[in-house]
């Protein structure tokens, strides 16, 4: 070993020296490497230490517990505090920024969204209730202003309108427009399907882009076809079932029932033999029953074959 | 209650049979005494709030080991290695700890899971000359000042800091397997 390292474990040599010497360790690797054993074999030999002295051991230990408990002190109202911040930044949220926002220019906009499969009921700031039908959207402000209430469907929705004769309550569904006062009436609005008005109470005025307003009376429902308006009369509450999580089909052809659940369930159903696609059904089935049970039902009364493609989300209905 | 006061004893166990040893160590490295007892005291810190993951760990002092060989590791870099001083103090500072962290760097981790490695320099130790060996267990075991030893003993400091060279390098001879980087160059 190299002498200078000796006298410098023992404390022989002098400032300069040792600086010298510790230089010269950073780029001489030889050097270096009797360094390292040198200071190992020492770090090893310490870990032999005895305890020593247990009165002064237990004052250490005793120092030790309490800084442990001020520290854990220190944690817990460290995490108090941030909850407490939580749950100001909460309130900030709650109270000061809807106020911001529907101040005199802003307008906090709500939309409820229902999954596919599952339906939902939504309480208006009017005091209005609408039950919204699976794979639908309905979207209305947080505050209605300027003496209207007007909210906006995609897919099926029941409302009960609060009624309300200062702020008509207007529903859009794409182009048509619906304005009521106040009554019950089921508004059904799924891409592909027709679009149809059932009123059971009181009255609605119907209105499409350019033609005249249509006004239906209770117990009247409006269909939209190829952009044609058709009234007719109905009896049966069938149709309002479906807030139960009931599905009716009244001699509904099978294509119909296909583009039904096709919007219920967020599915594809393609029908490979278009001889199917006219066949008609008239039934009641649960939504939780799910499309493959009540095809699989369907099938039962006219045969048809279901297929379920591999990775797909998607059902295949041929003849047999 | 009575489950955290059987942990509390335990415990207290632990770190009075462990904390002297790791300190003296960790000083080894970090120079400074009140350093190493800052990184002996964060890591029993860690093992109260994991007793639970750690307390019943089968080789308690392998983990507590290679904790404060870490932690002396990331206190090196994080003194920041200048490379201009005003003072010759602080110059010689910084290049010792340089030259430690070459050391924990080449120091294994499994070094104190060598069940053996107790006996080894417990055995090396024994083997040395009588009074080399009284000097060497005072000052390295018991932890006392060579100064204190030199009066106690009735002989200079000089003498104690000569046969404290002649202990390493007997137990450097003893033990130069433990070791990797115990290569030795002869003197």
């Amino acid at each position: 070993m190299d002498n200078r390292l000796q006298k410098f474990f023992s404390g022989e040599l002098s400032g300069s020296e040792r600086i010298a010497l510790l230089q010269e360790i950073c780029r001489n690797e030889d050097l270096r490497n009797e360094y390292v054993s040198a200071r190992n074999l020492r770090g090893l030999i310490s870990l032999e230490k005895s305890s020593g002295d247990m009165d002064r051991l237990n004052r250490e230990y005793d120092k030790f517990e309490s800084m442990q408990r001020t520290r854990r002190r220190y944690q817990i109202v460290r995490a108090f505090m941030r909850y407490a911040a939580v749950i100001a930044i909460t309130l900030v949220g709650c109270l000061v920024v809807p106020a911001f926002f529907m101040g005199e220019e802003g307008d906090l906009h709500c939309a409820v969204e229902v999954p596919a499969g599952q339906h939902s009921i939504v309480r208006l700031p009017d005091g209005s209730t609408v039950y919204l039908n699976s794979a639908s959207t309905l979207s209305y402000p947080g505050r209605f202003k300027n003496g209207t209430r007007r909210v906006e469907l995609a897919g099926e929705g029941y409302f009960k309108v609060a009624h309300d004769s200062g702020r008509p309550f207007i529903v859009t569904l794409g182009d048509v427009e619906i304005k009521v006062l106040g009554t019950t009436f089921n508004a059904r609005y799924y891409s592909g399907e027709e679009t149809r008005i059932s009123l059971l109470e009181g009255s609605v005025s119907v209105s499409c882009r350019n033609s005249k307003p249509v006004i239906l009376r209770p117990m009247q429902a409006l269909t939209l076809q190829d952009g044609k308006a058709i009234v007719e009369s109905f009896d049966s509450d069938d149709e309002f079932l479906w807030r139960d999580g009931i599905i009716v089909f009244d001699r509904e052809t099978l294509a119909a029932i296909c583009s039904r659940l096709e919007n219920y369930y967020g599915i594809k159903i393609d029908i490979q033999s278009p001889s199917l696609e006219d066949i008609t059904f008239t039934g009641k089935f649960r939504l939780i029953d799910g499309p493959s049970e009540i095809l699989r039902i369907l099938s039962r009364i006219t045969p048809f074959s279901i297929g379920y493609p591999d990775g797909q989300n998607a059902i295949c209905l041929k003849s047999i | 209650m009575h489950n955290s006061e059987t942990r509390k004893v335990k415990f207290k166990g632990v770190y009075c049979q462990y904390a002297p040893k790791l300190t003296a160590f960790a000083t080894e490295y970090v120079i400074r005494r009140e350093d190493a007892e800052n990184i002996v005291q964060d890591v029993f810190a860690i093992l109260w709030e994991n007793w639970d993951t750690y307390g019943n760990h089968g080789n308690l002092m392998a983990f507590l080991f290679i904790t404060v060989k870490n932690k002396c590791i990331d206190f090196i870099r994080r003194q920041a290695i200048a490379d201009s001083w005003s003072t010759q103090q602080q110059e010689e500072y910084a290049l010792t700890l340089r030259s430690n962290l070459y050391a924990l760097d080449s120091l294994p981790d499994d070094v104190v899971n060598e069940t053996n490695i107790q006996n080894r320099i417990d055995k090396a130790i024994a083997s040395l000359p009588p009074r080399c060996r009284e000097i060497f267990v005072k000052n390295k075991i018991e932890g006392m000042k060579q100064k204190d030893i030199a009066r106690e003993l009735g002989i200079s400091v000089n003498t104690v800091e000569s046969q404290m060279a002649i202990a390493y390098r007997i137990l450097r001879d003893e033990l130069r397997d433990l070791l990797p980087l115990l290569v030795f160059f002869l003197a």
